[in-house]
């Protein structure tokens, strides 16, 4: 995971995750494996009220177990901030690779 | 704009509108009525796979829209406050489980003044796991788990689902620290026309949210600098 998201920094992009809960599950985890926030080597964004998983056009498409939670997607937004790839999950583990991301990435100017 | 409370009647024929933040795009409905439009905009039987999947694990066709719906109503009860309690109480018994799942998670955004016995019942004794987690996450969002860990800590002796069980935790880990008013604020405020806006070859929607370690972002931030990969988890249940 490290090595991946070194992979996108060399190649000039940030990567940016947007959970649609409260920080209450991931604190816990990162406590449970010995870890702090501080240590998750990217920005982990809480979206509470999943305003931009709404946004976005996730919020609400997936029933995870028991609850009700986002549509896993990842969008590449070039430097002038617009919108140059969508991928939005269709099952379970329905998710671009590494190296798609790496390709479409240096598609961008 | 200032709200004004009406009170919500349970006959249809007698229930008045509520004023919420919304622009008036949208008709305005009560909080009843938007609980009662949300069978109709949603096919609660169109997840695939069908289950049972392993992992259990199931999503919304790509063209599906009765999401949507589901996120406005919820808005709009958590605009409507305290005056949207009474049929949030009423559909929390509802036959059908969305809407008592629906109830029990808008309940939370209601800030303090929530029906703390009605969602601890719920929270013990519905049939249906979904609604005994929103209801758990609920107690939790309105600062109420702190005065209830005897009771929450009981339920976690007896709970046979392994999610509920990890949100009987969370609640217990927060204590009462209640979901921010700002949170709230957010929801209530935030112009529902945005919803789904974000398109290919399109700008993307801004926004701001605070990350694990306390910092704030912004994704114009990047603007001019870095491309953003943006990643939308379901998160870890």
């Amino acid at each position: 995971m490290r090595d991946k998201i070194a992979d996108l920094e060399a190649a000039g992009a940030q990567l940016l995750v947007v959970d649609p809960h409260e920080s209450w599950a991931a604190k816990r985890l990162l406590k449970e494996v010995g870890l702090r926030a501080d240590d998750v080597n990217y920005p982990l964004l809480n979206d509470p009220g999943q305003i931009v998983s709404a946004a976005y056009g996730v919020a609400f498409q997936m029933r995870i177990h028991t609850e009700l939670s986002n549509r896993p997607a990842t969008f590449l937004i070039d430097r002038a901030g617009v919108i140059r790839y969508v991928r939005r999950a269709t099952s379970f583990a329905d998710r671009p690779s590494p190296g798609e991301i790496l390709a479409e990435l240096k598609k961008l100017d | 704009m200032a709200r004004l409370p009406f009170l919500a009647s349970l006959t249809a024929a007698a229930t008045l509108t509520v004023s919420c933040f919304a622009e008036a795009a949208e008709p305005r409905r009560s909080p009843a009525e938007w609980l009662a439009q949300i069978g109709r905009q949603w096919d609660e039987a169109a997840w695939a796979p069908k289950p049972p999947a392993r992992p259990a694990a199931y999503l919304r066709p790509l063209d599906d829209v009765g999401w949507q719906s589901r996120w406005r109503a919820r808005q709009a009860l958590a605009a409507a406050g305290s005056d949207a309690s009474e049929a949030l109480l009423k559909a929390l018994r509802a036959p059908d489980a969305p809407t008592r799942i629906l109830a029990a998670e808008s309940l939370g955004y209601l800030g303090a003044k929530i029906p703390r016995d009605a969602l601890l019942d719920a929270a013990t004794q519905d049939a249906d796991a979904a609604v005994r987690l929103y209801a758990i996450d609920s107690l939790g969002m309105s600062g109420q788990a702190g005065s209830l860990a005897a009771e929450l800590e009981n339920l976690a002796k007896t709970e046979k689902n392994r999610d509920v069980k990890l949100h009987l935790g969370y609640a217990l880990d927060r204590k009462g620290e209640r979901l921010s008013a700002d949170a709230i604020r957010k929801l209530v405020k935030w112009n529902a026309d945005q919803i789904d806006s974000a398109k290919l070859n399109q700008p993307a929607p801004d926004f701001e949210l605070a990350s694990l370690d306390g910092k704030t972002l912004r994704l114009s931030q990047f603007r001019g600098q870095k491309a953003v990969v943006l990643v939308f988890i379901y998160g870890d249940t």
